[in-house]
């Protein structure tokens, strides 16, 4: 989590600014509901173009209303950027195209893929830009077809078979009321899926459960039930899940031998780094910045980072967000210190670049 | 969990929602509906009478069963044999439900006053 140095008090009695923050947050909220089929949709179908970059001609011609609306496009812009096409990312999507076309036939015994590493490797990112892909395609073959392509859910926190049941009814928008009888529930989500020809099945936050609870093992066996019911390609996503014992006993084994694992770490300081860092730095629509000023920070980036790419993301959107808000319009190293990183990145020991 | 699935119950769209035939009575195209998305006709119609009982035997709302499919509120009631559930809003200015003012009984006191 990254907690960017907030605007000056000056900024904050600014209404005009706090608008623009707001509308900028409101449209944000769309995207917390990824768990919703509408949510989802506007996920894979949007693909906003970057703001252009006014001369200064143009911005002097600007009115207070204008030049607001201008900085709100361009800080909500920022606050996403772009997704950083890593080779963990390429991987991931790669294999789980290779497993789609694998299943398409398998009448039982269908193959998984599960991305698991540490928090902020970029796990939740290759999932949905996985998912995102096989929606486009399956948009392109089957143009106005009402299909349900992908499925996205998160496992809640102490998850119950109940509970993973109403994700799924949840991001369908099948009603659960407290009247509602879970075979019932299970039995909708499976037909509405098969019907709509489901391909893919994303779940996310897999560390939710555990295999030595019951609840657990119930939430797991349900896993397998919808994986049995629904001819899709289950992806599962989630925090180490070989440490937290995801693939020991019965249970466990059954997974490890029907999954494919793609562990996702932190990156090291090679090209690659230089080369995530540069397609953030091109992504950026600010006015005073000085072209490959991150590029050339790649080292002491990797270092502020731990080659966390989630946090690398944070960090560059976090200070392009400040660069507006305060009006320098550029990122420098010293804007870059004032953006607080998670407290796992701070406390981590920085080992210096090799 | 139930709390979440019915605490500010707003309808959402379901993910089949098939077209209404003209002059079909509502309860048909509920059953349709229902069946087009796996549900027991029973259940979704208790989901149209909506919170608090979710009732069955009463008449399925209107702006529930537009919201549910995505479709007017006023092109279902021209589609279907009218059998919904309108909500009562209160007409502006209007006056509110209650028991009605008494009027006040006169005292001496009301009296003008003389000279």
């Amino acid at each position: 989590m990254v907690t960017a140095t907030g605007p000056t008090p000056s900024q904050d009695a600014d209404p005009g600014r706090q608008h623009g923050s707001r509308r900028a947050l409101d449209r944000e909220d769309l995207h917390r509901y990824l768990t919703t089929l509408e949510g989802w949709r506007e996920f894979t179908t949007q693909d906003p173009a970057p703001p252009d970059l006014l001369t200064a001609n143009q911005l002097a011609g600007l009115d207070d209303d204008g030049r607001l609306d201008y900085d709100d496009g361009r800080l909500d812009y920022h606050t996403r950027l772009t997704v950083a096409a890593t080779s963990t990312l390429r991987a991931a999507v790669h294999a789980g195209r290779r497993l789609t076309l694998l299943n398409r036939h398998a009448i039982s015994a269908r193959r998984g893929l599960i991305l698991s590493g540490a928090a902020g490797t970029g796990k939740t990112t290759a999932l949905t830009q996985f998912g995102k892909t096989i929606e486009v395609i399956d948009r392109r073959q089957h143009p106005g077809v009402d299909r349900i392509p992908v499925v996205y859910v998160t496992v809640p926190p102490a998850a119950t078979l109940r509970m993973l049941a109403v994700e799924f009814a949840r991001f369908l928008g099948l009603p659960v009321t407290t009247r509602a009888n879970i075979t019932d529930v299970i039995e909708a989500v499976c037909g509405v899926l098969i019907d709509a020809r489901v391909s893919v099945v994303c779940v996310d936050e897999l560390h939710n459960l555990s295999l030595t609870t019951r609840n657990g093992a119930e939430v797991s066996d349900t896993l397998k039930y919808f994986s049995e019911r629904i001819p899709a390609t289950f992806v599962y996503a989630g925090v180490e899940l070989e440490a937290n014992g995801m693939f020991n006993g019965t249970r466990g084994r059954q997974i490890a031998g029907r999954f494919t694992v793609i562990d996702t770490a932190p990156f090291p300081r090679t090209q690659e780094w230089t080369g995530l860092v540069s397609t953030f730095e091109e992504a950026l629509r600010l006015h005073h910045h000085q072209p490959k000023t991150l590029e050339k920070l790649a080292n002491y980036l990797h270092q502020r980072t731990g080659g966390m790419i989630g946090t690398l993301s944070h960090l560059i959107r976090g200070a392009a967000v400040d660069a507006i808000l305060d009006g320098t319009e550029k990122i420098t190293r010293q804007s870059l210190e004032r953006v607080k990183l998670d407290r796992a990145t701070q406390t981590r020991k920085i080992k210096p670049a090799s | 969990m139930t709390s979440r699935t019915d605490a500010g119950d707003r309808p959402r769209l379901l993910p089949v929602r098939p077209r209404p035939k003209a002059g079909e009575t509502t309860d048909s195209y509920v059953r349709r509906l229902a069946r087009a998305n796996h549900l027991k006709p029973s259940y979704l119609r208790g989901y149209l009478v909506g919170p608090p009982d979710y009732g069955q035997g009463k008449r399925p709302r209107a702006d529930r069963l537009a919201a549910v499919t995505g479709r007017r509120q006023n092109m279902l009631e021209r589609a279907l044999v009218v059998d919904l559930a309108r909500q009562r809003r209160p007409a502006a200015g209007a006056r509110h439900k209650g028991p009605r003012p008494t009027s006040r009984t006169t005292m001496p006191s009301d009296a003008p006053a003389v000279g």
